[in-house]
C-alpha cells in the first residue's frame, strides 16, 4: 500500500506542481476582467452611469462621451444572469448610482452564458469578480477551465512576446474593434444573425425572470434603468428571426409599462447608423460607439433635466 | 458525478483513502463507506433522484427475502411478478412514458383526431436502465436458486448502487458482485497499478479521441444534406469510432476505478472492431448488456418456445431455427429499446437481430461451399474480408442510432451511397486522422491484453512512464471541455 501511494504520488507530483506553477503565472496576468473587478472594488461607489450587457455594450459604449461618471462593466456573451450578479456584488456600495444601461439584443432573453459556446468565460466571473456563479469546479481555476494548449499560447503571449492583455480603455470600452479591421458586413451579418437564432426557448423564462430582478433591483434603490436594443447593419437586421426580435421587444416593452423608473429605445433600425460606424454588422467601431454613446449621453441628460423639473430643481 | 470531472478527480482520491486507510481492517464499514460514496456518486447529479434509486433497492431487498424465504412455487412466482412489474413499470414510467404518450397522439392523428402535446416531460434519471437491469437480475437469480437473498441491506444496496457501475455499466449482476461484498478485500499492488492504467487509457480515449470527434460528428448529422457522400461516409465512420470510444472509454474507467477497491468488474468490451462477424461482434460489444439479454431474455425466450413446439419444421423453418429467429427478433427490438425511447434505436436493434439470423442462416451452406471451392476459412484474406464487411454492416447500423429520426437516418445513407460517394471529403481534419491512426493501432498490438494499457511487460520504468505522461499530457492537451458520455444518457 505504501509502495503503491508513494508511487503514485511521485507520479502526480511533478504535473502537481507545474499545473500550480502555471495556475499562479495566469492568475498573474492583466486582463480585462480583473482590470473591471479591481475599478469596481475601487469605485463603484462613485460611479452615476453603469453600463452593462454583452458585446453589443462592450464595444458600443464609450464612457468618455457622457457627461456623468461612467464605467463599462459589459464583457464578450456577459448574459443577463452576470449583469445581475455584478449588480449584487456592489449591492451596498453603488451610493451613486442613477443610471443603469442594459442593452437587450435579439438573442438576450433567450440565451444564458454557461449555457453557450462561451461558457468558458464563466471561469473569468469565479475568478477574478469573485462571484460563485457556477456550480462546476473547473470555473474556479484557469488551469482545468481551458485547454492547455490555449493556456500555453497565452503564457507565450504575455511572459514572452510581452503581449498586453488589457483590450480596454480606462473606463472598460473596448478597444479591439476598430475600424482599421472591419470585417465584411454582408458576410458577418448573415453568419452573426444564424449564430443569434435561437433553436429553442429553454432559457426564456429564466432570463425574463433575471431581467425582473434586475427591474426589482432599480427600483429598490431608485436607480433608472435603460433598455436599448443596439443598433445593426442591415444584413444582421434582414437576417433576423421576426418572431424572436417581436417577442423580444414586446416582452420588454410590457415590461417597461409597468416599471416608472425604466425605459426602452429601439435602435435596430435607427438609420442615423452608417456602413462606417460598424466593426462588423452587429457591433459598432470607434465611431458607431460615440455615436451611440452620445445618444444614449442625451437621454440620461434629458431624463435628468425633467427630474429636475419634476423635483422643481 | 461523471468520471471526466473535476468533482471525481477530488472525490476518488478521499474515497480510496478512508476505504483503506480508515476502514481497512473492518468489512462493515468498508460497505458502509463505498455504499455512502456511491450515493454521495449518484446524488452529486439530482440528490431528487437519490430517492428513486433508494426506493427501488430496499424494495428488490425485501422481494429478494420474500423470494427466498418460500419454498412454494406459487407464492414465489407472485413475489416475482410482483418485483418484475414494479421493476419494470418504473423503468417504464421514467424512460418510455414520453415516447408512448407522443406515438399514442401521433398514431391518433392519423385518425384524424389531433390531441394536445403535453408540456410535462418526465425527466430520465441517471443511470435507470442500468440499476434496473441490476434489480432484475437480482430478483430472477434468486428466484431460480442462482443466488440466495442476503439479509445484510447495506451489502445488498451496495450491490445495487456500487458507484463505479451505477451510471452507465458494466452491468455486473449482484450474482457477480455480491461474493465479492461479503468477501474480505485486501489491497493488491498489482491489482490497484493496473486499474489505474484502465483508468487512464479510459481517460484518454474518451477526452483525446471520442471528444474530439464529437464536434464533427454532431456537425455532419446536424447538417448532412449539405454535405457530399463522402463526407457523410466519414461522419459514420466518426461516429462508430466515438461512440466506442466513449461508451469503451466510460468502461475501462469503472472497471479500473472498481480495482482500486480491490473489485473485478467483467469486461465490457473486448476490441469489437477486429470482430469477424456480427456473432463475434456481439460477444465483445457491450458484453455485460449481451449477457443480460441472452440470459434473461432470449434463452428463457428459447425454452419457452420449444416446449410449445413438437414438429420438426414450423413454416417449411427448421423448428431449432425458427425459435432462434423468433427469440432473436423479439430480444434484439427489446435490446434497442432499452437504449432508448425512440423508433431509431430499435430499428437498429433489428438490423442487429437481421444480420445476426443471417449469419446464422448462411454459416453452413457457406463452410460447405468453402469446402467445394477449398478455400481456407482462416486466411488473412479472408479474415479481412469478413471483418470489413463486419465492420460496415455495424456503420451501417449506427447511422440510425446516431439520427434524430428514422426519416434523418434514410435520407442519411441515400445522400451517403449517392456518387458524391466519389468526391473528396469536404471535412478531412488531419488531427483526427492522426489520433484514430493512435488509437487503433494501439488496441490492435494490444488485442490480446485486457485494455491497450497494460504494460507491464515493457521493464524500463523510464519508458513506461514516459508513456503515462504522454497520454496525461495528451488528456490535458485535449481536456478543458463539459461533454457527458454518451451511454449515461441511457
Amino acid at each position: 500500500m505504501k509502495r503503491f501511494n508513494f508511487k503514485v504520488l511521485a507520479f502526480l507530483l511533478p504535473i502537481i506542481i507545474i499545473g500550480g506553477l502555471m495556475e499562479f503565472m495566469l492568475r498573474q496576468m492583466p486582463n480585462v476582467y480583473r482590470y473591471k473587478s479591481n475599478y469596481l472594488d475601487k469605485n463603484s461607489n462613485n460611479i452615476e452611469v453603469l453600463f452593462l450587457g454583452s458585446s453589443h455594450s462592450f464595444f458600443g459604449l464609450n464612457p468618455v462621451y457622457t457627461k456623468k461618471r461612467s464605467f463599462n462593466a459589459s464583457h464578450v456573451s456577459q448574459t443577463l444572469d452576470y449583469d445581475l450578479l455584478i449588480l449584487k456584488k456592489y449591492e451596498n456600495k453603488w451610493s451613486d448610482l442613477k443610471y443603469i444601461v442594459l442593452p437587450i439584443s435579439f438573442f438576450s432573453l433567450f440565451e444564458k452564458m454557461e449555457s453557450s459556446k462561451e461558457a468558458w468565460r464563466a471561469k473569468d466571473y469565479c475568478i477574478y469578480f469573485k462571484i460563485q456563479s457556477s456550480k462546476y469546479l473547473p470555473y474556479y481555476t484557469e488551469m482545468l477551465s481551458g485547454q492547455l494548449l490555449t493556456n500555453f499560447k497565452r503564457l507565450y503571449s504575455y511572459y514572452w512576446k510581452k503581449s498586453d492583455n488589457i483590450a480596454c480603455t480606462e473606463l472598460g470600452w473596448g478597444t479591439s474593434y476598430n475600424s482599421k479591421y472591419s470585417k465584411n458586413l454582408i458576410e458577418s451579418g448573415k453568419e452573426a444573425a444564424k449564430r443569434h437564432r435561437i433553436t429553442d426557448d429553454q432559457y426564456f423564462e429564466e432570463m425574463t425572470l433575471v431581467l425582473d430582478s434586475i427591474i426589482g433591483f432599480s427600483r429598490k434603490y431608485k436607480i433608472e434603468l435603460i433598455l436599448f436594443t443596439p443598433p445593426a447593419f442591415e444584413s444582421y437586421r434582414d437576417n433576423l428571426d421576426q418572431g424572436q426580435i417581436n417577442r423580444t421587444t414586446q416582452t420588454v416593452i410590457n415590461k417597461v409599462n409597468k416599471c416608472n423608473n425604466c425605459s426602452y429605445f429601439n435602435f435596430l433600425e435607427d438609420k442615423s447608423f452608417i456602413r462606417s460606424d460598424f466593426y462588423d454588422a452587429d457591433h459598432m467601431n470607434e465611431f458607431g460607439a460615440k455615436k451611440l454613446t452620445l445618444k444614449i449621453d442625451s437621454i440620461i441628460e434629458s431624463k435628468q433635466k425633467n427630474l429636475c423639473l419634476h423635483n422643481g430643481i | 458525478m461523471l468520471f471526466n470531472s473535476l468533482e471525481f478527480a477530488i472525490f476518488l482520491p478521499i474515497v480510496f483513502l478512508i476505504y483503506w486507510f480508515v476502514f481497512n481492517k473492518n468489512l462493515k464499514l468498508q460497505n458502509v463507506i463505498l455504499l455512502l460514496a456511491s450515493y454521495f456518486f449518484y446524488g452529486w447529479w439530482d440528490w431528487r433522484f437519490l430517492f428513486l434509486l433508494v426506493s427501488i433497492s430496499v424494495f428488490n431487498y425485501f422481494i429478494g427475502i420474500n423470494i427466498d424465504k418460500n419454498e412454494l412455487n406459487k407464492k414465489n412466482k407472485i413475489w416475482l411478478i410482483t418485483g418484475l412489474i414494479i421493476n419494470i413499470g418504473i423503468l417504464g414510467v421514467f424512460k418510455y412514458y414520453n415516447f408512448f404518450i407522443d406515438s399514442f397522439i401521433d398514431l391518433v392523428s392519423l385518425a384524424g383526431y389531433n390531441l394536445p402535446r403535453s408540456s410535462t416531460r418526465i425527466i430520465l434519471p441517471l443511470g435507470i436502465s442500468f440499476y434496473i437491469f441490476l434489480s432484475l437480475s437480482y430478483i430472477i437469480d434468486i428466484f431460480k436458486k442462482n443466488l440466495t437473498a442476503n439479509k445484510n441491506l447495506i451489502e445488498v444496496l451496495l450491490s445495487l448502487s456500487f458507484f463505479p457501475i451505477i451510471l452507465a455499466g458494466p452491468i455486473q449482476r449482484p450474482s457477480l458482485l455480491l461474493p465479492q461484498i461479503v468477501k474480505r478485500r485486501e489491497f493488491k499492488y498489482d491489482q490497484s497499478v493496473d486499474g489505474l492504467r484502465q483508468i487512464l487509457w479510459g481517460l484518454f480515449v474518451k477526452i483525446v479521441v471520442a471528444d474530439e470527434l464529437a464536434p464533427h460528428v454532431d456537425n455532419i448529422f446536424l447538417n448532412f444534406s449539405n454535405y457530399s457522400g463522402s463526407t457523410l461516409l466519414t461522419g459514420a465512420i466518426f461516429y462508430s469510432i466515438q461512440i466506442y470510444a466513449d461508451f469503451s472509454g466510460y468502461s475501462n474507467i469503472a472497471i479500473g476505478t472498481a480495482k482500486l477497491f480491490g473489485f473485478d468488474i467483467m469486461r465490457n468490451f473486448a476490441y469489437p472492431y477486429f470482430s469477424r462477424d456480427i456473432t463475434e461482434f456481439w460477444k465483445r460489444w457491450h458484453i455485460s448488456l449481451t449477457t443480460w439479454f441472452r440470459n434473461y431474455i432470449f434463452l428463457p425466450l428459447s425454452f419457452t418456445i420449444s416446449w410449445r413446439i413438437k414438429g420438426e419444421r414450423v413454416f417449411f423453418i427448421k423448428t431449432e431455427f425458427f425459435i432462434y429467429l423468433v427469440a432473436s427478433v423479439i430480444t434484439w427490438a427489446l435490446t434497442g429499446l432499452w437504449h432508448g425511447a425512440n423508433y431509431t434505436f430499435i430499428i437498429w436493434g433489428m438490423i442487429h437481430g437481421f444480420f445476426l439470423i443471417l449469419y446464422q442462416w448462411q454459416r453452413k451452406p457457406r463452410k460447405r461451399l468453402f469446402k467445394k471451392a477449398g478455400i481456407n476459412n482462416d486466411h488473412s484474406l479472408v479474415i479481412i474480408i469478413e471483418t470489413i464487411i463486419t465492420m460496415i454492416i455495424v456503420m451501417f447500423a449506427w447511422i440510425f442510432f446516431r439520427a434524430r429520426s428514422i426519416h434523418d437516418a434514410f435520407a442519411y445513407i441515400a445522400e451517403m451511397v449517392s456518387p458524391s460517394l466519389l468526391k473528396f471529403p469536404q471535412i478531412h481534419p488531419l488531427k483526427i486522422a492522426i489520433l484514430i491512426s493512435l488509437f487503433i493501432f494501439a488496441e490492435w498490438i494490444q488485442r490480446k491484453k485486457e485494455h491497450a494499457l497494460q504494460i507491464e511487460n515493457i521493464k524500463n520504468r523510464f519508458l513506461r512512464w514516459g508513456i503515462y505522461y504522454l497520454i496525461v499530457f495528451l488528456i490535458l492537451l485535449y481536456g478543458g471541455g463539459k461533454q457527458e458520455f454518451i451511454y449515461s444518457q441511457f
